[in-house]
């Protein structure tokens, strides 16, 4: 039996133009609507639609791997901006939280890494000296992550330095050997 | 003599922490140090039994080296451990880190595999696969990308310590041999920044060079791609096992880098920069004038030279071992002038494929050739690596340079290839025949 394609739709212009009053109601509510107040928490854990569209700024996250809502997990500032970008690192021209003091395991006045001023200038770091490490900028301060306990700021490794002597003296007696081995 | 475990050898750079609150830092789940699991497979259709030596790092909380239980694997199985305590519990308390030397422990080659994964309790942290132990070797080694950044701006301060340790000798000396490794440190131009320090190692020992920008003395400033050379000075030729960790520190993470070894003078190519670990079956650049013959008792090996004999006909075979998919080239090189024979020295040559019959390149009067591509991974031989030969031949010429094919040829068969090939050794030697 034959009937028009259409038969079924004939209903559809006259849904037309309340799906289109539907559509306007739901943008003036989107625009009108209160907005949530970003927490005031430092370094609080959130989870919400975007950046963007909770601070205002212009934000393009992208979802969350594995997240079956879609919702976002960010640390954010008191003003609700991202301070970690997707790798987990502070986003750059933020200022890094300051770190917690860091247990010195070195003898008294021991160099312990160095620090740089503005004008380029470094000078060592002593044992003692640093209560905040190893984010202060400016600081080569050499932190030991397997110390016993957690990580741990000590002196570095030293080596004995080569003079152009003992290493040409050096790599002759190498060559000798494998001349001998062969 | 003493019997050698069949199997294979892994060593892994391992580490072991305990997990004690410490009082005064943030609260992490009572655990900030590093720990490790590892796992172990076996492919095999039998159980594996390994065998464990825990080889410390200098000052760390375990002095000695350390024999641990054997543990087994059953057959086509896998096995994890969640730190190196639980293979090892006789581990000393303390942060550890080293190196675990493992063996197959069977009656039969049981090869095996082995991985493993160092992470803080955040997860951060990197892995680090087993190698097998004829891996390292004493050729120079380079560890390339590191830095040392101070902390500015929005970024964590980063960190590179290098960790160089001299493998265990299954069969020690009455005295250890001492060997000593040089380490330099170069900037992201290629200048040598600080000096070059070193440091003394015995079979078993494992050193850590923490921050090398300082061990080395190089000026406080930030260091970005930056290149970290270990040198190997000494007479033992020791199995060195080089790497590098770069660390932030601000999150703790961290990568593992192993060094690559990428030079080592050999006598016999008359070359002080072959590239790659020092082994006779993965050349990178290869310039070879001998093998040699077994008497009849086979216990005394004899030198041959590559020689084409007198006349037209005469003909040698070279079996060569490549790595497809690869570009390879070789030449022969005439002694006298130490650079590609020309064709009136009376040679010529060319490559055939692993069937016996199909030309890759070469031919008649030819005495080199470019790079020529060996072709994808599917389109030879299965997939698998295999051999190639190298013919070589007088040129007959004898009747437009009588003098030429009138003489024994002395030649150097000189190649070079990206994944490296054997020594050339010869399957027929001076055969009365013209192949082409």
């Amino acid at each position: 039996m034959s009937q028009p394609i259409n038969a079924n739709r004939s209903a559809s212009p006259r849904l037309l133009p309340i799906l289109l009053l539907l559509a306007a109601m739901g943008l003036l509510a989107y625009f009108y609507w209160p907005k949530a107040e970003p927490a005031g928490n430092t370094l609080d854990q959130q989870s919400s639609m975007s950046p963007g569209a909770q601070s205002g700024a212009a934000g393009t996250a992208t979802g969350q791997a594995g997240s079956a809502t879609g919702a976002y997990t960010y640390a954010v500032d008191a003003n609700g901006n991202r301070i970690l970008n997707e790798a987990g690192l502070p986003i750059p021209a933020q200022p890094l939280p300051v770190a917690k003091p860091i247990p010195i395991r070195a003898a008294p006045s021991e160099v312990i890494g160095y620090t740089v001023d503005a004008q380029g200038v470094s000078r060592p770091i002593r044992a003692g000296e640093l209560k905040a490490v190893p984010n202060t900028p400016g600081s080569f301060a050499v932190v030991d992550m397997w110390a016993d306990g957690g990580p741990a700021v000590v002196p570095a490794t030293k080596g004995q330095a080569l003079s152009p002597a003992q290493l040409e003296r050096l790599r002759a007696q190498e060559r000798a050997s494998e001349r001998d081995g062969r | 003599m003493r019997r050698r475990p069949p199997g294979r050898e892994y060593d892994i750079c391992a580490d072991d922490g305990r997990l004690p609150h410490y009082p005064g830092l943030p609260d992490r789940g009572g655990q900030r140090q590093l720990s490790q699991r590892f796992t172990f497979r076996n492919p095999n259709s039998v159980d594996l039994t390994i065998a464990l030596t825990y080889y410390p790092g200098t000052d760390t909380a375990q002095t000695s080296s350390l024999s641990c239980p054997s543990i087994l694997v059953e057959a086509g199985k896998d096995r994890t451990f969640n730190t190196l305590r639980e293979m090892c519990p006789g581990l000393a308390a303390g942060g550890n880190f080293g190196f675990l030397y493992t063996y197959a422990n069977n009656s039969t080659n049981t090869p095996y595999a082995g991985f493993s994964r160092v992470a803080n309790p955040q997860g951060n942290g990197f892995s680090v696969e087993a190698f097998s132990a004829q891996t390292f070797t004493s050729a120079s080694a380079v560890v390339a990308g590191v830095r040392r950044l101070a902390a500015s701006g929005g970024n964590p301060a980063y960190q590179t310590n290098c960790f160089v340790a001299n493998l265990n000798d299954w069969d020690p000396l009455a005295v250890p041999e001492t060997t000593i490794v040089e380490v330099t440190a170069y900037n992201s131009t290629g200048t040598q920044v600080g000096t070059t320090a070193s440091f003394s190692l015995t079979p078993g020992k494992l050193t850590r060079l923490l921050d090398v920008f300082t061990v080395v003395g190089a000026p406080a400033v930030d260091y970005d791609n930056a290149r970290i050379r270990f040198y190997e000075s000494g007479t033992g030729e020791p199995g060195l096992m080089t790497f590098c960790t770069v660390q932030d520190n601000t999150s703790f993470g961290a990568d593992f880098r192993i060094g690559k070894q990428e030079s080592n003078s050999d006598i016999r190519t008359n070359s002080d920069r072959s590239i790659g670990p020092k082994d006779d079956s993965a050349w990178r650049d290869s310039t070879i004038s001998s093998d040699v013959t077994m008497n009849s008792s086979g216990t005394t090996p004899v030198t041959r030279a590559f020689e084409v004999g007198a006349g037209s006909f005469s003909s040698n075979t070279h079996v060569m071992y490549f790595r497809h998919p690869d570009w390879v080239q070789c030449e022969i090189i005439n002694p006298a002038t130490s650079v590609r024979a020309l064709s009136t020295y009376g040679l010529e040559m060319r490559m055939v494929a692993s069937d016996g019959v199909t030309v890759l390149t070469g031919g008649d009067n030819s005495t080199g050739f470019g790079e020529i591509y060996l072709g994808d991974k599917r389109s030879r031989n299965n997939g698998a690596n295999t051999r190639y030969t190298i013919e070589v031949e007088a040129n007959g010429n004898a009747d437009a340079d009588a003098d030429a094919d009138a003489t024994v040829k002395p030649y150097r068969l000189h190649c070079k290839s990206g994944s490296g090939h054997t020594s050339g050794d010869m399957v027929r030697y001076q055969d009365a025949s013209d192949r082409f």
